[in-house]
């Protein structure tokens, strides 16, 4: 098993660049995305138009402003936020008028609909206090009332069932882990299917004529693909934590979680391996699957929005979901390890399986 | 040359596998795709939220224990008999439960009538997805914050396992009825009484101004349009690989005999690659179209002019797969050359926003983004299904011709001259 290694960590020794860039690209893209994903702050363009437009802007912007964590309403300029919209490089921009808004949108994204509530909200909210004051300045109203609101008679608490706090959602650190996750898979897969290549080069074929056993020979090549995979995590997980400060729980569960899904990764790496058989073949199919499973396994979107049961099975064959929720739960809601055991050992019992069947695929006579 | 272009048209052709995988997997994530975005956030009623209310508190002991704290008070009659009258008015308990049976609210929010403790396990087993819980006192608290101006506060809380889309938008609401309660409160706190009815403001949206009547794209436009360049980029990428089997196995050695241009066997992944795309995007197209009518009521100017865009896209696709084939066998190494060309494929599909979009990126990944040909042909056709300009048009399809003009000529280049390899 050793030599095996050792070959695989020559090979790349000799030829250092190819490895580097790939483990270093695929570091600065997971560094990028987990950073802005991080820090997801809409802004929004708003604007005014005839001859006190800046009055009408200021007025509305610090409104909006007010009391919207997640949205950012900036003032610009009339030509430049039609003309983002129109190109489609922002969903929205606002038209401010005295009493009233237009949005100004050419698409009927998500978020679209979320915007105009809060925009609605601080624009009803104004008009019912103008009549009220019965003139446009309200501010001393405004004051009053917020005065009294500071200890409202009403109130609502968020708690779990359980008594303790309900720790709010955090998409941006499901982001941050869903794309280390998946970037690794693919520095993962073009490690695994060294195998292939030794395949169809015909060093396995010398190798099964030595004295190294068929398994020393796999666990050699896998276990190589781990370490590299698991390096490229680890990685980012150091950086992340150290350079970028940002919460992303206790390191020793986040890099178990992390070392049990690179372990299945290379697992589904090598079933696809096993019914590919040539390295091109490998390359022609992994990278289109692997961009589905984060898609399917609701990386991208808030927990509950993929609740279709079909998707959800497809989802549940794949180790993604399992690591993304252990990661979530170990990072927002101080998970243990009693707690992380049943995703991780599903996740082990996928690299179980999935290692069996691709290993016997690939053993099968080829051609 | 035709003989080259049948050869590797044939030997897609022969590996079913193959096929399927690069007709069905693009199909098949759109659907997905469609499934999971669009059909969530269009019609809000497709989300079901189960609550359950849990009442601890005693309306009629509540408003007792009020009548008895006025009393206290030692307020004039005529004052103590006022406020009795304002709270015999005022029932909050009633409020919530007027509020959460509303017609607004019932098309998505079902009340279910459970104890306490039943609720709590409903909700741990994922049945209930939150309680309502008004806690006792809470008559008694509300009515003296609101009508003596005490400090207590009557707080409802809603109780979850963990958050959700269901549970966040149900605090959501929950939260901006019970401010507008408050500001109601506060408004009556301070005697103010509107003078005049409220200018509602219209709000409204405003389609981007296009001469002929624009329409708004969707968002299973933008995922169509995203995942079909993703895998016409694939089908560079596998055309050209090919070469590392013909490599391998000495066909390139073999054809280099037989007296034909080397240059033939460039043209024909080129070409290859090009019917190949072209054929991926009609299937994809007209499967999506007819499952999910993704562009509704289209004429045929702008179907032309989709395929127009899409036959210059199809045309970097070849150039990108001569490109890749050049490299192959330029390189002694096929895996750097498969490794770089992964490289390529996936650095356009990250940063041309196909795997997931690029808003809230830093602007100048954005920036780059919109000059791969993915995201320039995903800019061009957003603005297409818009507007219908032609104008518009010509300048993404002569970029499109130009990448491939320039990776045409860089593979010619580095392709190995008769004689060497």
């Amino acid at each position: 098993m050793y030599p095996v290694f050792y070959a695989q960590f020559l090979k790349d020794k000799r030829k250092p660049l190819l490895i580097l860039t790939f483990i270093g690209l695929s570091i600065l893209a997971t560094l990028i995305f987990g950073n802005s994903a991080w820090q997801t702050n809409t802004t929004v363009a708003v604007f005014a138009t005839g001859p006190n437009a800046e009055e009408i802007e200021q007025k509305w912007v610090k409104l909006l402003n007010k009391d919207n964590e997640n949205t950012e309403y900036v003032i610009s300029e009339e030509g430049e936020a039609r003309e983002q919209v129109r190109e489609g490089k922002r969903d929205i921009a606002i038209l401010l008028m005295e009493q009233d808004y237009r949005l100004i949108t050419a698409s009927d994204m998500p978020n679209i609909q979320l915007i105009e509530q809060e925009v609605h909200k601080v624009f009803t909210e104004e008009a019912q206090l103008q009549a009220i004051a019965g003139s446009a300045d309200t501010a001393e109203l405004r004051e009053e009332i917020d005065r009294y609101l500071e200890k409202p008679p009403l109130t609502v608490k968020i708690k779990s069932v359980n008594g303790g706090e309900l720790t709010s959602h955090n998409m941006g650190t499901q982001l941050l882990f869903g794309f280390t996750l998946f970037i690794a898979m693919f520095t993962i897969g073009f490690k695994v299917n060294g195998i292939n290549a030794d395949k169809v080069s015909g060093v396995w074929n010398r190798l099964n004529l030595s004295p190294v056993s068929k398994t020393n020979m796999y666990t050699g090549h896998l276990l190589y693909s781990f370490f590299i995979g698991f390096f490229q995590m680890a990685a980012v997980f150091l950086i992340f934590e150290y350079v970028m400060n940002y919460e992303i729980g206790p390191l020793s569960l986040i890099l178990t979680i992390a070392a049990v899904f690179t372990l299945s990764s290379v697992s589904l790496a090598m079933l696809v391996a096993g019914f590919t058989k040539t390295p091109e073949k490998f390359n022609m199919v992994y990278p289109s699957v692997i961009p589905i499973i984060p898609i399917i396994s609701g990386v991208y979107v808030p927990p509950g929005v993929m609740d279709n049961p079909v998707f959800t099975f497809i989802a549940d064959l794949f180790p993604m979901g399992y690591a993304v929720e252990a990661m979530m739960d170990a990072a927002l809601f101080g998970a243990d390890w009693s707690e992380i055991m049943l995703p991780v050992s599903l996740m082990l019992l996928i690299a179980v399986i999935y290692m069996g069947i691709g290993i016997n695929l690939g053993e099968r006579s080829r051609r | 040359m035709g003989a080259f272009i049948k050869k590797d048209l044939l030997v897609f052709w022969r590996d079913r596998k193959e096929i399927l995988m690069a007709l069905l997997l693009p199909i098949l994530i759109i659907v997905i795709l469609n499934f999971a975005f669009s059909g969530l956030f269009k019609d809000e009623k497709a989300m079901q939220i189960d609550i359950s209310v849990v009442q601890e508190d005693d309306v009629k002991k509540g408003m007792e224990q009020f009548a008895a704290a006025v009393e206290a008070k030692g307020l004039s009659s005529e004052e103590k008999s006022a406020v009795l009258a304002e709270a015999d008015k005022l029932d909050p308990v009633q409020l919530i439960h007027d509020f959460l049976n509303s017609s607004d609210l019932k098309e998505w929010v079902t009340v279910k009538d459970f104890s306490e403790k039943e609720a709590a396990e409903q909700v741990k087993n994922g049945e209930l997805d939150a309680i309502i819980k008004i806690p006792e006192g809470f008559t008694f608290e509300s009515l003296s914050h609101v009508l003596l101006g005490e400090t207590s506060q009557g707080s409802v809380t809603i109780l979850a396992e963990e958050e959700s889309a269901g549970v966040s938008t149900l605090q959501e609401v929950v939260h901006s009825f019970i401010n507008t309660v408050n500001t109601q409160f506060a408004l009556g706190s301070k005697g103010v009484q509107a003078t005049a009815e409220p200018i509602l403001p219209k709000g409204g949206k405003e389609v981007v101004e296009g001469n002929d009547g624009a329409d708004a794209y969707t968002i299973s436009q933008y995922f169509t349009i995203a995942i079909g360049t993703l895998f016409a980029l694939f089908m560079a990428q596998t055309v050209s690989l090919k070469t590392m089997t013909e490599k391998r196995e000495q066909v390139f050695n073999r054809i280099l005999l037989t007296n034909s241009h080397p240059l033939s066997f460039l043209i024909g992944k080129t070409v290859s690659a090009f019917i190949l795309s072209i054929l991926q995007f009609a299937i994809t197209l007209t499967v999506v179209q007819l499952l999910l009518n993704v562009f509704p009521d289209k004429s045929f100017t702008f179907w032309a002019g989709l395929m127009v865009v899409l036959i210059a896209f199809a045309l970097t696709v070849g150039g990108l797969s001569a490109l890749f084939t050049a490299l192959t066998l330029h390189l002694s190494d096929t895996n750097a050359a498969s490794g770089i060309s992964t490289l390529v494929i996936m650095g356009f599909g990250v940063l041309g926003g196909s795997f997931f979009p690029l808003e809230g990126l830093p602007e100048p990944i954005q920036k780059i983004g919109e000059w791969t040909p993915n995201g320039l042909t995903q800019t061009a056709l957003i603005e297409w299904v818009q507007y219908s300009h032609f104008n518009d048009l010509l300048f993404p399809i002569s970029f499109l011709m130009g990448v491939f003009i320039i990776c045409f000529a860089i593979s010619v280049s580095i392709f190995p001259k008769r004689g060497r390899s």
